[in-house]
């Protein structure tokens, strides 16, 4: 798959032929279609493979009304560079229960692909991830917030994600107290 | 709902608002004890959702599936009027983290178990978040110095005259699923009591398992030979636990290996690599997963790593491959240091080993050292100039959680056994 079909808007005047294409569509909330591999949606979000399933897969476009075109074209770009770059069966585990299954640290094109988002895209890819049940999408936007609070003071998170401190003064120095030794350098 | 500024068309709403979202958000932060605590500061719900949901915190951890090396038990000798008998205070925590993952000592002090002062004699094993001790009685205690939770062991009474040795270990396995070492706290847990039978000097064996509450079969090697135990602490490698022991035979003396697997509950004992009787040394776990063995040679600081060469083995005689030798002084950088000491003033010995993470603790005179045996990375805990014993580094790993942890106390570690 050389041509990156997530980049830029489906062509308008895409014909379908073929009952069986191997991509599906898949439309943004603001109306942009884009095209993505039917295998890799299927194999990387829950609710596309339910889709797809069910029969509910529009050729002309299936609305994704929760999702913005920015989070969407970085959604379809995600499942095509997966498809390019992980053998499949690798960081599927249906069978291991979610509650125990050993986190897997992100490959390094997983950490470019979110290093290169703003915040606010970060943001929007976590919840189009969470829409869509695509447990690895998450976990690796997760991982990138979470990495970003890593060493912070409480302070500088709350500055950082625009968090009000609704703690009082003696509530904040009673809990600081109890575990000082936690915030030794703050 | 959200604080952020709305963008573009669309409502932007923020992850960090709904509580699902937050949570696997929070789910990567380190393992350190330090973390939760720290975002629990942001607001209140993140306190609520990261302090008081049992829940969420094991989750934290099954995320990370290590618990962090938080420090190590050691035994400082201390002799009151030059009598035999130790203080309990002796047994110490020595944190190795910097701030703010620095447990205080006082945290994990022995002081707060209901016995009083002068009951410990030795400490023999730390695994799993467990502690094994031996008690003025000759009994094992076992403790929990996260929850404070213990259980005293009565020894069966074919080991109460000899020379023992032990270890603890949680019941489950590396692969059990379900289950992340350093959250063991309510877990099953066996003691493993090796000790070399007197008539004979021949290996035994006898599992505690705090499951049934009971010692199991006495297990003996019945190779030749005549061994003693060195007193080291045990390594675990794979479903097998280790000790090194010395062999005895017309006279001469060699180091051997004890080895015991958990599973098939079979003793063997392998002839150890050459060395000096001089040299300091260690059951190391090999790069393969096997066993291996490091040796340091006094006083020229060589260290040796070995990988015991399994399929080789026959009759209890095995072979070792030497598959490394570092000149530590060069590593350290401690040539001129070095230099300037005479060699009665050096004190060079492996004094531990973090079987998690393949790190052995060594004292050079007055620094103790943690070296990576594969990667050579090292680092330079502290210098000490206050002791003149230097005592055995057991590593303490655990997930520390900060607050109120009393849910994790289960039931099967407070309390007493008795031999069946």
């Amino acid at each position: 798959m050389e041509v990156d079909k997530g980049k830029g808007e489906a062509e308008e005047t895409r014909k379908v032929a073929e009952a069986d294409r191997d991509t599906v569509t898949l439309k943004s909330s603001d109306g942009k279609l884009f095209e993505v591999s039917k295998e890799a949606a299927a194999r990387l979000s829950t609710v596309l493979a339910g889709m797809i399933a069910g029969g509910s897969i529009d050729d002309n476009g299936t609305d994704l009304k929760q999702i913005g075109s920015e989070a969407l074209e970085n959604v379809v770009d995600y499942c095509n560079k997966h498809a390019n770059s992980i053998p499949s069966a690798a960081l599927i585990s249906s069978s291991i229960s979610f509650n125990t299954a050993p986190f897997k640290e992100p490959e390094e094109w997983e950490r470019k692909f979110v290093d290169r988002l703003s915040h606010d895209a970060l943001f929007d890819l976590v919840e189009a991830a969470n829409f869509l049940g695509m447990e690895r999408l998450l976990d690796v936007t997760c991982h990138k917030i979470s990495e970003m609070m890593k060493g912070k003071s409480p302070d500088q998170i709350r500055e950082v994600f625009n968090i009000k401190n609704d703690y009082t003064k003696e509530e904040l120095e009673e809990i600081r107290q109890e575990l000082a030794w936690a915030f030794y350098d703050d | 709902m959200s604080d952020q500024t709305t963008t573009g068309h669309h409502q932007q709403t923020s992850p960090l608002d709904d509580d699902d979202l937050l949570i696997e958000i929070l789910l990567p932060m380190p393992p350190q004890p330090s973390s939760l605590p720290r975002v629990s500061l942001v607001c209140k719900r993140w306190r609520r959702l990261v302090s008081n949901d049992p829940s969420i915190l094991r989750r934290h951890r099954a995320h990370h599936r290590k618990p962090p090396l938080l420090g190590f038990f050691e035994h400082r000798l201390f002799f009151p009027d030059h009598s035999c008998r130790l203080d309990v205070d002796d047994i110490l925590f020595n944190p190795i983290p910097e701030p703010p993952d620095r447990i205080p000592p006082q945290l994990f002090s022995m002081e707060r178990f209901p016995a009083s002062t002068g009951w410990a004699t030795r400490l023999l094993s730390c695994r799993h978040g467990h502690v094994l001790l031996l008690d003025t009685s000759g009994n094992f205690f076992v403790c929990d110095p996260v929850t404070g939770g213990h259980v005293r062991l009565v020894i069966p009474p074919e080991f109460t005259d000899l020379f023992i040795n032990a270890a603890v270990l949680c019941a489950a396995g590396d692969e059990d699923e379900g289950h992340v070492h350093g959250t063991c706290h309510w877990s099953p847990f066996k003691v493993v009591l090796v000790a070399m039978f007197g008539n004979d000097g021949r290996p035994m064996v006898c599992v505690y398992s705090s499951e049934t509450g009971l010692w199991g079969n006495t297990f003996r090697h019945d190779g030749p030979g005549t061994f003693r135990d060195s007193g080291a602490s045990s390594t675990l490698i794979d479903h097998a636990l280790y000790w090194e022991i010395d062999a005895y035979n017309g006279g001469h003396m060699a180091r051997a290996v004890l080895g015991f697997d958990l599973d098939r509950q079979t003793l063997t004992v392998i002839k150890g690599p050459p060395m000096e009787c001089s040299d300091s040394s260690q059951i190391v776990k090999a790069m393969d997963g096997g066993v291996g063995f490091a040796t340091l040679s006094y006083p020229t600081l060589h260290l040796r790593v070995w990988h015991w060469n399994v399929n080789v083995c026959q009759d209890d005689v095995a072979t070792w491959s030497l598959v490394k030798t570092v000149d530590l002084q060069s590593i350290f950088g401690l040539q001129e240091h070095i230099q300037r000491l005479q060699v009665s003033e050096r004190r060079d010995f492996i004094l531990g080993y973090d079987e998690d993470d393949g790190v052995i603790f060594i004292n050079i005179h007055s620094c103790l050292f943690m070296l990576q045996h594969d990667s050579m990375q090292f680092k330079k805990h502290y210098e000490r100039t206050e002791r003149g014993h230097l005592s055995i580094c057991y590593p303490f790993r655990s997930f520390y959680p900060a607050g109120d942890y009393s849910y994790l106390i289960g039931p099967s570690i407070v309390g007493e056994t008795q031999c069946n």
